[in-house]
Formats: structure tokens, C-alpha cells, sequence
């Protein structure tokens, strides 16, 4: 296969005549004070794998409850703090936090910039993390318990939460600057550092999605900072925002978080785009199909979810007018989403392809994510959502779009771009079988959980009637080989970080596009000290 | 004196980039204030 002769020539102007290579020798120096993007990307990265496993244990502790009718294992109060914290860390701890490692290690190499553009920011977005979800999860071993209310937080139940409340909403700030100082680093890394011929249209994908991305977490995120502080005040200073015996309206909280939730949940899934869009074309062997419309949807979803987020409470008794807007402007998204799942399907048709562990989970993402995209237009519909609401169909639905969505595309990408991180290659093998074994668990995990919700088991309730035992059995058999397959790719990364014999070339894989590609494998510390001039064969989608 | 131009264009961008994030800087806290805000005054 042939391979861009332009590459080995931006290759030689940058790295020939300087390694870059100058790491800082000690350990804090290195980890605690970094400033080099690779390094804070890498922390980024340790620690959401970190919160996916504690995340993760705190579902199996729900699964394993749940395995059959009655209380077996934990407190009911425990169990709803199992259910509130498995969200609020899988969302703010494991997701997030990985797509913004993924952004550090590759929006500059993919724009050809040095770095991100204010990088002492950059660290210190990094590492309020740790501190915000060390107070949030120590809450767990207070006299008071952790929260309990799920992690929309609606009061007045959430103001039944002790004094730990004030942890909780203190770790959500702290959550909040985080991930607004690291989108500010990115806009303006985007915006200023490209390099010379990295007009926006030529950006990739990847690059494109977290542009957007970071200006939805920017508009939103104050939005929940809002919302928290005025929960706060109301639990210990006496205020009424959402006490309605004082004058106040719970179901204005429902609007405000929700104004901040949808949009949060694509924040969760536009850089996953992204990531698909980069893999699908290599391993096709052909350029991205509708680079342009690509753009615009993605900019599309991003405007449309600021204007849906009712449709998360159509049962609090809007005005049909209201309930009619709101499903039908949900029901729009499905317009640009479906551009996208259309364009990947060109993308890979009559495309010479190859199924690596990367295509595997990419091809993955785009099934499943679409099994969730469908079972979301039947909650948008108004009617039919009255019978849907609070059961687990709803619980269906959104993993079907979080674990074999954003979850299976970051496992692609870290398929996909981790023999250019350490220069070493995975074990293929393995690779397969994390990938198989996880979307067969997977689905034993949640495709049940629609049958349920569908024959009205409610949601975040450790103990249930008995006709909801078998599949509640089943959902549990699934949770538990999905929890157990994850350890394979804990086992996977390690490998081939620390032990892989398995050098990984320059390009990795078979012509891949993107200026990250041109770069030695690993990337130097310092790299694209000198921009590199980008043409237009330099990118896949100009072809 | 730096005369470096590629040295100097660098600090051109990061000088810019300084500037970007101050305007985002302001657009999240006006966002935060407005919020918080409307609900005290908006009753």
C-alpha cells in the first residue's frame, strides 16, 4: 500500500534537527508540574481509567443487588448512593476526563502547534480533578452518606442529603472550573496555533467535534454551577429557589439542570464522532465520505441540543404546546445525526477494509450508538413517553448511547492511537477478544433492561416486583462479563505500554492521514517545534 | 531581543491565545451571573 511521500517530508523539517526530547528528570517535576501536553494528556487519561473502574465497581455492586427480586446486599439508602455516584463519576470522572486527555494528546499534533496554548492552565485544569473526586467520593464514608438523590440532584429530595451535601456541590464546582478552563484552552489552542495551511475546513474531525464540544461546555457548564450553588443556599442558608412551601418551584430546577443536561450528553458523545470519523477512512481505505456535512451536522446537533431539554420531563404537565415543541425539535436531531451515521456507512462502502481491534469497536459504535439514537426518538414521542418515563427504558436507552457509544469510541481510540502514544504495539489478539466479549456482554447487559422498562419496572430502585427476575438475572449475568471483560483491556494497555516487544512504526497503521501520523512513534516531548506547512493532500477529505 | 521569527510568531500566537481566553473567560462567568441572577431578581 502506498504510502504519502509528503509526510516523510514534514517529518525531516521538524524532527531531523531536533529531538525535542527534553523531559524534566524527576518525578514531580515530570507528573506534578508538567506543562507538556503528552504528560497531561497521559494524567487526563490514568485517571479516568481509574474513575471507570470505580465507576464500574459501583454498577456491579448494582447489578449484583439487582440479580434477583428482594434485598440481598446492600442498604436501600446505599444502593441509592451506589446509583448517584456510579453517574456522577462514570460523567464527570470517567468520560469526560478521557476525552479531554484524548484532546491534549492530540489536538496539537493534530494542527501541527507545539502544544496547547496556555499550558500552565492546562495543569491546573488537570489536577483539581483528583482533589474534586476525592471530596466527592469521600462523602461515602461520612455519618451523613453520599448523595442519594440520582444525579439530577431534583429537590426537594436531594435537600434531604446531610451535611455531605455541601462536599457534593463544592466537588461539582470545582468539576465545573475544571472543565471550563480545559475548553477555553482548547478553543483557544484551535483557534490560535494551527499551523501554517490548517485552514478550519482542513482540521480533522477529531479536532472539529471538540472545537464544538468545548464551546457547549463553556455555555453549560455555568448553567449547572448556577443550578448547584442555588441547591446549596437552599439546603443551608435559608433560601427558597426550589422549596415550594417557601414560595419556590421545584420543576425550575428541572429546567435549569436539564438546559445544562442535554447538552451534557452530547459533550459526552460529539468527541466520539470525531473519533469514528478518523477511524472508519483508515481502515476503509478511503477518505471520509461528506467531510463538509460532517461539520455542519455536528455544529447542527450542538445548536439543536440547547433547545430539547423538556423532553427529559415531559411528565411534570407542560402546556401541549410546550410538549409539542419539545418532541418535535428532539425528533430534529435525528436529521444531522442520521447525516453522519449515512456518511460512515459511505465512508466504509466498497471501501477495501480491514477489521483491527480499532475498526472493530468503531464498527461497534456506529450499530449500537444507533440502537440508542432509535430508542430516543421513541422517548421524544410526547405519548408514548408518559408510559416510558422513569423506567428502564430510559436506563436502556442512555447506556445503549454511553458504553457501546462513547465508551466502545474510547476504546477505539485507544486502540487506535496508542501505539503512536508509546511506540509500542498492542496484542491484536487480545484486542479481539476485549472487543468481542464486550459487545456480546454488553448487550446481554442492556437490550433486557428495554423489556423491562417497556413492562414498567421503575428505575433506581434496588428491590422490584417478581415477573422483572429473569431479565433482571440476565441484565446482572451481562453487567458482570462486561465488568470482568474491562480488566482484559486494563491488561492490554499495560502490555503494551510496559512490556510490548512489538515496536509500532511512524504511521502505524496502513495510510492513515493527519499530521500526528507524521511524527515519530512515540512523538518527541517537544513536537512540531517547527510548524510544518500543511497542504491540501495532507488531509483525508481532500481527496 | 529575540530575533528568532518563528521564536517571536509563537509568542504572537500565545499573546492572541491569552486574549481568546479571557473573552471565554468573561462569556462562562457572564453565563454563571445571569443565572444565578435571573433567578434572584427574575421572582
Amino acid at each position: 500500500m502506498s504510502t504519502e511521500t509528503t509526510y516523510t517530508d514534514v517529518n525531516e523539517t521538524h524532527d531531523e534537527h531536533d529531538h525535542g526530547d527534553h523531559k524534566p528528570t524527576g518525578f514531580l517535576d515530570r507528573w506534578l508540574f508538567t506543562t507538556n501536553h503528552k504528560d497531561i494528556g497521559t494524567l487526563y487519561l490514568i485517571f479516568s481509567l481509574t474513575m471507570f473502574m470505580i465507576g464500574g465497581a459501583m454498577a456491579m455492586v448494582i447489578r449484583a443487588e439487582l440479580f434477583m427480586p428482594g434485598l440481598q446486599l446492600v442498604e436501600p439508602d446505599f444502593f441509592n448512593q451506589m446509583t448517584t455516584m456510579h453517574a456522577l463519576v462514570m460523567v464527570f470522572g470517567a468520560v469526560m476526563p478521557a476525552w479531554v486527555g484524548f484532546a491534549n494528546w492530540l489536538v496539537p499534533m493534530m494542527i501541527g502547534a507545539p502544544d496547547m496554548a496556555l499550558p500552565r492552565m492546562n495543569n491546573w485544569s488537570f489536577w483539581i480533578l483528583p482533589f474534586a473526586f476525592s471530596m466527592l467520593l469521600s462523602t461515602l464514608f461520612m455519618d451523613s452518606g453520599g448523595p442519594a438523590a440520582g444525579w439530577t440532584m431534583y429537590p426537594p429530595l436531594v435537600l434531604q442529603t446531610g451535611t455531605s451535601f455541601a462536599f457534593v456541590v463544592f466537588a461539582i464546582h470545582m468539576m465545573g472550573v475544571s472543565s471550563i478552563m480545559g475548553s477555553i484552552n482548547i478553543i483557544a489552542t484551535i483557534f490560535n496555533m494551527r499551523a501554517p495551511g490548517m485552514t478550519l475546513l482542513r482540521m480533522p474531525m477529531f479536532v472539529w467535534t471538540w472545537l464544538i464540544t468545548a464551546f457547549l461546555l463553556i455555555a453549560v457548564m455555568p448553567v449547572l454551577a448556577g443550578a448547584v450553588t442555588m441547591l446549596l443556599t437552599d439546603h443551608f442558608f435559608a433560601t427558597n429557589f426550589f422549596n415550594a412551601a417557601g414560595g419556590g418551584d421545584p420543576v425550575m430546577f428541572q429546567h435549569i439542570f436539564w438546559f445544562f443536561g442535554h447538552p451534557e450528553v452530547y459533550i459526552l458523545i460529539l468527541p466520539a464522532f470525531g473519533v469514528i470519523s478518523e477511524i472508519l477512512p483508515t481502515f476503509s481505505r478511503k477518505p471520509l465520505f461528506g467531510y463538509s456535512s460532517m461539520v455542519y451536522a455536528t455544529a447542527t446537533i450542538a445548536f439543536l441540543s440547547f433547545i430539547v431539554w423538556a423532553h427529559h420531563m415531559f411528565t411534570v404537565g407542560m402546556p401541549l404546546q410546550g410538549e409539542l415543541f419539545f418532541m418535535y425539535a428532539t425528533m430534529l436531531i435525528s436529521v444531522p445525526t442520521g447525516v453522519k451515521v449515512f456518511n460512515w456507512i459511505s465512508t466504509m462502502w466498497q471501501g477495501s477494509m480491514t477489521f483491527e481491534t480499532p475498526m472493530l469497536f468503531a464498527i461497534g459504535f456506529v450499530v449500537l450508538f444507533t440502537i440508542g439514537g432509535l430508542s430516543g426518538l421513541m422517548l421524544a414521542i410526547t405519548a408514548a413517553d408518559f408510559q416510558y418515563h422513569d423506567t428502564y427504558f430510559v436506563v436502556a436507552h442512555f447506556h445503549y448511547v454511553l458504553v457501546p457509544g462513547s465508551i466502545f469510541a474510547l476504546m477505539a481510540a485507544t486502540y487506535y492511537w496508542l501505539p503512536k502514544f508509546t511506540g509500542n504495539m498492542y496484542s491484536e489478539k487480545w484486542g479481539k477478544i476485549h472487543f468481542w466479549l464486550s459487545a456480546i456482554s454488553v448487550n446481554v447487559l442492556f437490550f433486557p433492561q428495554h423489556y423491562l422498562g417497556l413492562a414498567g419496572m421503575p428505575r433506581r430502585i434496588p428491590d422490584y416486583s417478581p415477573q422483572f427476575a429473569d431479565f433482571n438475572m440476565i441484565s446482572s449475568i451481562g453487567g458482570f462479563a462486561f465488568g470482568a471483560t474491562q480488566l482484559i483491556f486494563v491488561g492490554v494497555v499495560w502490555h503494551c505500554v510496559f512490556r510490548s516487544k512489538v515496536k509500532a512504526t511512524a504511521m502505524v497503521w496502513e495510510n492513515p492521514r493527519g499530521l500526528e501520523w507524521t511524527l515519530e512513534s512515540p512523538p518527541a516531548y517537544h513536537s512540531f517545534t517547527t510548524p510544518p506547512e500543511v497542504t491540501h493532500n495532507m488531509v483525508r477529505h481532500a481527496e | 531581543m529575540n530575533n528568532d521569527p518563528q521564536a517571536n510568531e509563537l509568542k504572537r500566537k500565545r499573546a492572541q491565545a491569552v486574549r481568546t481566553a479571557w473573552v471565554l473567560g468573561f462569556i462562562a462567568v457572564a453565563i454563571f451571573v445571569t443565572f444565578i441572577g435571573s433567578a434572584i431578581f427574575g421572582r
